[in-house]
């Protein structure tokens, strides 16, 4: 009895299945979305395709982008990083301490920040592998971690930095374009190159695709989501210090949330949380989107809260879709 | 070594024949870490056309292909580096009549090239045809070993499965 139903319905499925392939719709839905959010917004605000609105939405997007860049790494490596918005956080603090405490100068504080970010990335790659935590539940606890740690460094103040040359990462300029974009198109570039160029990318691949596949191909799979992790960490650090140089300020909990923002960006990309698959300009092409959203909501006026409510719908369809899409090819 | 599992312990199912082939062999398509594509591309077509893997082209996502087509994706992987011995565990497990045929040649083939070749199997006609010796093995111990000479259905089958009633009682 239930397996005919089920079968009617699996018939159904495929049927609907074969007129629009659900896979394609899967791999490019980012761009049409992308495409057809941008011509709407085009048309209906004469605002939002200017040179400047461009410029302003990539600014804007940066932080989020780059953090995007990172997880997709650990993604496709079939791991979860949800420790990024501390981690940033805590980059920015300690970013905007060493360059007020001590003598290392701006770019000097700015790069030690960043690199906080990666060796708290190696901690979560540690405890994942090493450990054996699940790691929804590790980088969780390392959040959780960070975060307390933050507090306790700051005695749960702000840190201010006075110095304007503090602003130069974040609001300099070259052509016109603020340097955190051209942070995270190089960024990208890097990792994108990594992942699709190397045999450490092909790897990553192999780790979240099949992990024990990748074992008996000799695959050094906790080496390689291990490094997935401290490159994410290391996203996380550069964009803590991006944005704790933009606002010269540094609070524990400044960048809470980013990481559901830099996670939906990657998902509606197309990368699958459930690893193997993906690639960089989706994640790109992700946070770009998910910014065109909010932008558009300010431009044209509309209600700005109900933007969340579009977003988790769009995000929900994202994911669907991708469940779809895995079991017709399953 | 050629997995029992193709899907669990053998084959990335979402990338390509040319991914599938070249991961345990990175290091000989690549130069300090950057791959290179064309190198991939051209090893691996060698491989298929050897193996007759039927694909549209090896960049084709491994699960499109048939059982059978599959498996010899697998056999391709192992052969990229010419091993001397090699190991195939149920290798038509979940592959057609036609397929079986084909991978029965392919292990002939290469034993007659040199190779010594492992064959775990569950099938004993699938033994009695292709192995030049063998071990019976039964609740982990090897019970039985037969050469040319003196294997035959009747003593594989007796060894495998006679003392098994025994053993439950």
């Amino acid at each position: 009895m239930t397996a005919t139903t089920e079968a009617t319905a699996g018939g159904a499925a495929a049927r609907f299945v074969r007129r629009v392939d659900l896979a394609v719709i899967r791999d490019y839905g980012v761009v049409v979305a992308f495409v057809a959010l941008f011509i709407t917004l085009s048309l209906s605000s004469n605002v939002f395709f200017t040179w400047g609105n461009m410029k302003n939405l990539a600014f804007q997007t940066a932080p989020v982008g780059i953090i995007a860049v990172g997880g997709t790494l650990v993604f496709i490596g079939g791991g979860f990083d949800l420790s990024v918005g501390a981690i940033s956080g805590f980059a920015g603090i300690m970013a905007a301490k060493i360059f007020t405490g001590t003598g290392i100068g701006l770019w000097g504080s700015l790069i030690l920040g960043a690199l906080v970010g990666l060796g708290f990335g190696l901690g979560n790659g540690l405890l994942i592998t090493l450990g054996r935590v699940n790691a929804f539940i590790a980088t969780l606890a390392t959040s959780i971690i960070i975060n307390g740690l933050g507090q306790v460094v700051t005695s749960g103040n702000l840190v201010s930095v006075s110095a304007d040359r503090f602003t130069t990462l974040g609001l300099g300029t070259a052509w016109g374009i603020n340097y955190p974009v051209f942070v995270w198109f190089g960024f990208a570039g890097v990792c994108g190159f990594l992942l699709s160029r190397t045999a450490f990318g092909r790897y990553v691949y192999a780790a979240g695709g099949n992990a024990e596949a990748a074992r008996l191909s000799g695959v050094r799979v906790n080496v390689v989501r291990a490094i997935t992790f401290c490159i994410s960490g290391l996203a996380a650090g550069i964009a803590g210090v991006i944005l704790v140089s933009e606002v010269q300020t540094a609070q524990w909990n400044a960048n809470t949330g980013i990481e559901f923002d830099a996670i939906t960006a990657i998902v509606l990309g197309g990368t699958s949380l459930l690893g193997g698959e993906g690639a960089i300009w989706r994640s790109v092409l992700g946070a770009f989107f998910l910014q065109m959203i909010g932008n558009g909501f300010n431009l044209l006026g509309t209600t700005p809260e109900l933007q969340y409510v579009i977003k988790g719908l769009i995000l929900a369809g994202a994911v669907s879709l991708d469940a779809w899409a895995r079991r017709r090819r399953a | 070594m050629l997995p029992e599992d193709r899907k669990r312990q053998g084959l990335l199912m979402l990338r390509s024949v040319v991914d599938n082939v070249t991961l345990p062999h990175l290091d000989q398509v690549s130069g300090a870490g950057v791959l290179s594509k064309r190198a991939e591309r051209r090893r691996t077509s060698e491989l298929i056309a050897r193996l007759d893997v039927r694909t549209r082209s090896n960049g084709a996502l491994v699960n499109t292909l048939s059982g059978g087509n599959q498996q010899k994706v697998l056999f391709a992987k192992w052969l990229f580096r010419r091993p001397r011995v090699f190991i195939a565990d149920e290798p038509t497990r979940g592959v057609d009549v036609g397929a079986k045929r084909a991978i029965y040649e392919l292990i002939e083939s290469l034993a007659a090239e040199g190779l010594a070749v492992l064959l775990i199997s569950s099938e004993h006609e699938e033994v009695l045809g292709l192995a030049h010796r063998i071990l019976v093995m039964r609740g982990g111990r090897i019970v039985a070993e037969f050469d040319e000479q003196t294997m035959s259905e009747d003593a594989v089958l007796h060894a495998a499965f006679a003392t098994a009633g025994e053993r439950v009682a």
